[in-house]
């Protein structure tokens, strides 16, 4: 190894990553040039300068100024996410209306033929209402399409892979 | 990324006010931190600062969880650094190495076993240096330097391979210490 190999592979040699030869040659030349020598102990107080650099604080207000401008100068960040937000909200809506119309269509055109055609009391509609309402199917019905809605919208929001990250 | 870094990102993306003030709070001393050892000044590194969490408050809903968010903050924090060198350039806020002021400082030479002396000339000469170093050179050591961060996540911050990041640590430590002893490389990437 030349001294000017050596020179330029100082910073290696001190970061440890030379072969073992390698390292002998240096030490050997270290020995041997005083011009090395000087050029090693400046990297050493180099390295040690810049692992004891002083670690800084912002001022005590730093987040609350931080904050203030944010909220002050632009408009929120969230906003754009909100509206889209409510937007897929709003679509879910529909589709689970649709949903819940889709598979209630039949006691819900009885409920209203029977309604309309005043054939049975008001205390006959309450019940069969109450009846529709605890019904296992009919609470599925309602239940189901806003479940596999929201897993969907879930899905298709990208949202999801955050917690695969 | 991290469950509560995730869980932070989430709530940013809500719209939680208190979750902006918590990203600040946790991310401040690293950016400051950086931004100093970026630009070589500690005055002025706290606009800096600022600005870099408005430009994340800015770009948070584009933000899609690429990557880490403090790997995302940091980036944020280089490119505003080295843009502010460049116009700090421009306004001649920098002086050049070749500056008779500059010139005038003392080299690493103490004559004295004096290790103190020593110390305090290395110290005074570090920032001005740091500031007029390669950009991709400079990054690199701050980012080292700053709290141990791997070469895994320099890679990912500065967006090459981790030789490349290697080989930036030993050519930035190299460029300091050849102007600490006065010594003007043959060639200098820039």
């Amino acid at each position: 190894m030349i001294l000017d190999d050596a020179y330029r592979r100082l910073p290696e040699y001190l970061d440890g990553g030379l072969l073992p030869h390698e390292r002998e040659e240096m030490e050997k030349l270290f020995g041997q040039s005083p011009v090395l020598r000087e050029a090693l102990r400046v990297s050493l107080a180099l390295e040690a300068a810049l692992r004891q650099q002083p670690w800084l604080s912002p001022s005590r207000n730093f987040a609350h100024a931080v904050v203030k401008r944010a909220a002050a100068e632009l408009p929120p960040a969230v906003t754009a996410w909100d509206q889209a937000w409510e937007r897929i909200r709003a679509g879910l809506s529909v589709c689970a209306l649709a949903l819940i119309l889709i598979f209630a269509r039949h006691p819900l055109a009885d409920f209203g033929m029977a309604a309309l055609g005043g054939a049975g009391t008001w205390v006959g509609n309450l019940t069969g209402l109450t009846i529709f309402a605890l019904h296992p199917i009919a609470v599925l019905a309602l239940v189901a399409p806003v479940v596999a809605g929201g897993f969907a919208g879930c899905v298709l929001s990208g949202r999801c892979r955050l917690s695969s990250d | 990324m991290r469950p509560d870094e995730a869980q932070l990102l989430w709530r940013l993306w809500r719209g939680e006010a208190k979750a902006f003030e918590e990203l600040v709070n946790l991310y401040k001393d690293m950016v400051l931190n950086l931004a100093v050892r970026m630009t070589g000044r500690a005055d002025g590194a706290e606009d800096i600062a600022q600005e870099v969490f408005l430009r994340v408050w800015k770009a948070l809903p584009k933000f899609r969880g690429e990557c880490k968010l403090s790997t995302w903050i940091y980036r944020i924090t280089i490119n505003l650094c080295i843009a502010e060198g460049k116009s700090a350039q421009g306004r001649s806020e920098f002086v050049p190495l070749d500056e008779p002021a500059v010139m005038a400082l003392p080299q690493l030479r103490v004559e004295s076993d004096n290790e103190y002396a020593e110390e305090v000339v290395l110290k005074e000469r570090m920032g001005p240096l740091m500031a007029r170093m390669p950009q991709h050179y400079r990054t690199a050591i701050s980012l080292y330097y700053l709290k141990d961060l791997s070469y895994q996540e320099i890679s990912e911050i500065m967006g090459v391979p981790m030789g490349t990041v290697k080989s930036y640590l030993f050519r930035g430590k190299a460029w300091l210490r050849d102007r600490l002893l006065g010594r003007e490389p043959a060639q200098e990437e820039m």
